[in-house]
């Protein structure tokens, strides 16, 4: 007896609330969206960053969790890749320049506690900032570097140094102004026997060319004896071009006495040394017994200490930056960054959590005093930072601000204070969505703007996987992860669940099927993306697991195994994940109406001799009511496509996946509700499904009486 | 760059040509291909090859059939029996040539389905060694002889480009191997082997002195044989 058809040619995504819509799943384990058809594809894995098995893992062996990654970006087709990661208590740049893998340590940071979420990266221009809460901000210039035998704790110490300034410049040290005596053949005074220079300059025309190019102050006075007042300043330039606050000043005074007259002189000054990163020093001086100091030479290095001040008068420059320009780093203790309008923004850390700093734009390494803004105090700590289009979104521990505007006029506006977002490293924006990220009561998204009269608009997207994030450890929430791959149109999320300290559930929601599915058996401990949309995990555990175990970083890939093991000192691949598809619970329109159903037919896409498994169950109950229908992913009524191991080289042909109905009796006795399961290893891509039944009309009896 | 898998060859699963060319522009900068370690376990074994599957073996013996008379003699630039010493070779002599490449061998590989082939020419050689000492060279001196070298250099050409050349042998009789490969895209292949033996120098005698001045041997080939191996797969 042919039977009532329901038709859905393409799967959804996973649902968990009931009822379901027929599209929907009920749970979708290790799948990914096949882009040929949209339908399901099992074909996920995860392998080693560094695919060669006969360097196990190396040289990560000896690596705990790995607790950041970020990748870098330098330029086009993925040169100057730049892979930086904390673990154990160090930051390491992976070097693999020229087939080399040589982790270079770059000094040692806090390790994140499980409730503390782990560093954070911003790149600005070429340079990293790197930040965590606990430690000084650092900021990293992975480029360029000497061959990997070439890496010296020299080169490493170029590499990295703190972001901003600890202090202004030492005060500069004055040496003293030996005037000459005038007396029928000038000489150098007697009396001065160290710290102290004769830099002296005629004033008159008939003594040398030029008289007036060189050395400053008064030559003589209007009744003879004359004094002379100068001050001088430093600043440091650092190597992203920010210059630091003014030095306390250094005095000059030096009188001409009468009988004496004739000649300037420049002062010399002994410079300080910049702290590491600085390129240049900047000097400033007053005008003659005032106050105003301007722009005098730079000392284009880091190594010369005497400065002859030999600059007159009419030659300075612009006048001196205020204090107000440069101040110390206002946020040694930063939790999070981001560049923005071409500003570095910090913020305050755990002393002023309320607070964000910005940077001069252009220069990261300095911030004017008064470059803050302070929010209102209701939204918490600052959570996370995150350039978005026109917008600085600020996530906070009781909500979302958002800062626009550009330098020095940033103003903060707050978008909600009932969604919050504890997790900065599960921030990322999907193209045509907007910026997903966890919160402590699921996933939203934040999208629209503030421009041209758009509106920001928090939206929950999580509510159909609502279950499986309900297993959230609230606790270790700021150890989630999220990141968007382009290569698989998927935001990836990884969150601790159950009671684990560190990501254990993977969520992903695949853009192209609106509809989110789970992994499980990824070992995720933070992501990252490569430069071809890969996306890059560092191991949850490593070496922590024991000797030989899986540490460092993996890719996620098309490859059939969940990573691998050292098995008598010999790399093997991993098992491949088991993938789970269990369809909706369907009640075809009306539950009351009891259901025969007699075949599932999968509509799938060919993938050769490999096993369908099905299994089928009813009304809610967890146990199956029939299992193990095993079919091939051939087509039914056609030829056997080739398949590998007896595919006849050159005779056979290479083979494009078809598209095929699957008709699986089930023996299946009245239900309301029904749905189906496959559980599988092999490769197998679902698109969709038909059901078959029959209903004679019958009903439900009556619920039972209490 | 480095690249993670993009397909998975396992054991039953079909030979897709989307599947294998995702991986296959993956590596194009790197490779031509799956490598062998991506196939599944024991996938290409002898019985799912056909013939010339994976690579073919040519075997050539020039002049050992189909010319009358041949006897393994090579039959480009061969003097007539009317013209030549009854105690020599009907070879190549210096009146039918003087200098230059000939074309002593020419064949089309097919199919060659692109990839390495390797081509090694193996034979015996004669020429004319008497004569290998002048005084009439332009550049010599009058009163010294200077050598007047005798030899007779091969090459291999695949598809008209020179795939090896060697000065080849010197010797009165000798035996020479010249071998080379190259990587090749597919399409038949056309295979040249060329000798180029040393002219007559200024002193030398070309013809006997017998009255009927019967040509001298140059050069000769005899005995030849010319393999060539295609792999690709």
């Amino acid at each position: 007896m042919k039977g009532q058809t329901l038709q859905i040619r393409v799967v959804g995504g996973m649902q968990q609330d009931v009822p379901q819509d027929p599209k929907a799943a009920s749970l979708i384990e290790n799948w990914t969206v096949d882009r040929a058809s949209t339908g399901l594809s099992s074909r996920v894995g995860y392998e080693k960053y560094r695919p060669n098995p006969a360097v196990q893992w190396a040289p990560f062996q000896a690596l705990p969790r790995i607790d950041s990654l970020f990748v870098a970006q330098q330029l086009p087709g993925g040169a100057r890749q730049s892979i930086l990661f904390e673990s154990g208590g160090a930051l390491y740049l992976f070097y693999e320049v020229g087939q080399a893998a040589t982790l270079v340590n770059l000094g040692g940071r806090k390790v994140p506690s499980n409730t503390e979420a782990s560093s954070v990266y911003c790149q600005v221009g070429d340079r990293i900032v790197v930040t965590n809460g606990q430690d000084a901000p650092l900021i990293i210039n992975p480029w360029p570097l000497p061959r990997a035998s070439g890496i010296s704790a020299t080169v490493v110490d170029q590499i990295v140094r703190p972001l901003g300034f600890a202090g202004p410049p030492p005060q500069p040290n004055a040496l003293e102004v030996a005037t000459l005596e005038s007396t029928s053949t000038v000489g150098s005074a007697a009396s001065f026997s160290g710290n102290a220079t004769s830099n002296w300059y005629p004033t008159n025309g008939n003594a040398i060319n030029y008289p007036n190019l060189f050395g400053h102050g008064y030559a003589d006075g209007t009744d003879g004896a004359v004094t002379n007042d100068y001050r001088y300043k430093v600043t440091f330039l650092l190597d992203t071009g920010s210059e630091s606050p003014l030095s306390e000043s250094a005095a000059f005074r030096w009188t001409i006495s009468n009988g004496h007259l004739g000649f300037r002189y420049a002062p010399t000054i002994r410079l300080p040394l910049g702290p590491k990163g600085t390129k240049a020093r900047r000097v400033y001086r007053t005008l003659e017994g005032e106050s105003t100091y301007y722009f005098v030479a730079d000392v284009r290095n880091n190594v010369e200490e005497l400065f002859h001040g030999f600059r007159a008068t009419n030659a300075l420059g612009f006048e001196a930056p205020s204090a107000e320009d440069s101040t110390v780093l206002p946020a040694p203790r930063a939790r999070v960054c981001a560049s923005f309008k071409d500003c570095l923004f910090l913020d305050g850390g755990a002393n002023e959590s309320d607070t964000v700093f910005f940077s001069k734009p252009g220069f990261i390494d300095q911030f004017g005093s008064t470059d803050y803004i302070r929010l209102p105090s209701d939204g918490g700590a600052v959570t996370g930072l995150y350039s978005y289009y026109n917008n600085l979104i600020i996530f906070r521990e009781n909500g979302v601000d958002v800062v626009t505007g550009s330098y020095p006029n940033f103003t903060a506006q707050t978008v909600t204070r009932q969604v919050a977002c504890r997790a900065p490293n599960s921030v990322d924006s999907v193209p045509g969505m907007g910026v997903f990220f966890l919160a402590q009561d699921g996933v939203y998204i934040l999208k629209g703007g503030l421009d041209g009269g758009a509106v920001f608009q928090v939206v929950e997207i999580g509510q159909p996987i609502d279950r499986e994030l309900r297993r959230l450890t609230e606790e270790c929430a700021p150890r989630a992860v999220g990141k968007y791959s382009p290569l698989d149109r998927t935001y990836h999320l990884y969150l601790p669940v159950d009671g684990d300290d560190r990501p254990s559930l993977g969520v992903l929601y695949h853009v192209e099927k609106q509809g989110w599915s789970i992994r499980t058996g990824f070992p995720v401990g933070c992501l990252g993306r490569l430069h071809g949309g890969e996306i890059i995990f560092g191991h949850n555990t490593g070496a922590e697991a024991g000797q030989g175990t899986e540490a460092g970083l993996f890719v996620m890939s098309a490859i059939r195994s969940l990573g691998g093991s050292i098995q008598d000192d010999v790399y093997v691949t991993g098992p491949p994940p088991i993938s789970h598809y269990q369809s909706a619970w369907h009640d075809f329109g009306d539950a009351q109406t009891k259901k025969q159903v007699q075949y599932v037919t999968l509509w799938v896409a060919t993938t050769g001799s490999v096993t369908l498994n099905l299994k089928h169950y009813k009304d809610f109950e967890h146990e199956a009511v029939g299992q193990n229908y095993k079919y091939l992913a051939q087509p039914p009524d056609a030829k056997d496509q080739p398949v590998y191991d007896s595919a006849i080289t050159d005779l056979d042909t290479w083979q494009e996946s078809r598209l095929v109905p699957i008709r699986i009796p089930v023996a299946q006795q009245s239900c309301s509700w029904f749905k189906f399961g496959i559980e599988t290893a092999d490769d197998i891509l679902l698109v969709g499904y038909e059901i078959e039944y029959t209903s004679r009309g019958t009903q439900v009896i009556a619920g039972k009486t209490a | 760059m480095k690249q993670w898998t993009k397909h998975d060859a396992r054991s039953s699963q079909t030979v897709e040509a989307d599947q294998f060319n995702e991986q296959h522009k993956s590596f194009r900068s790197q490779m031509t291909g799956l490598d062998r370690a991506q196939y599944p376990e024991n996938c290409v074994v002898p019985g799912n090859l056909v013939g010339n599957a994976a690579h073919k073996v040519w075997v050539f013996a020039p002049w050992d059939t189909g010319v009358a008379n041949a006897l393994g003699e090579q039959t480009a630039l061969r003097s007539a029996a009317a013209d030549t010493r009854g105690d020599q070779w009907m070879a190549g002599t210096y009146i039918n040539h003087t200098s230059g490449w000939v074309t002593v061998f020419e064949t089309t590989l097919a199919p060659f389905k692109g990839g390495n082939l390797m081509v090694e020419w193996a034979g015996n050689s004669a020429i004319q060694q008497f004569f290998h000492w002048t005084t009439n060279a332009r550049w010599a001196p009058p009163v010294r002889s200077h050598p007047n070298d005798k030899y007779m250099a091969l090459r291999i050409l695949v598809n008209g480009v020179v795939l090896t050349e060697r000065l080849g042998p010197a010797k009165p009789i000798d035996h020479f191997i010249v071998s080379g490969a190259q990587q090749l895209p597919s399409g038949p292949v056309t295979l040249t082997c060329q000798m180029n033996p040393t002219g007559a120098g200024p002193d030398d005698a070309v013809v006997d002195d017998s009255g009927s001045e019967n040509h001298l041997m140059q050069a000769h080939l005899f005995s030849n044989r010319v393999v060539a191996i295609g792999r690709w797969r």
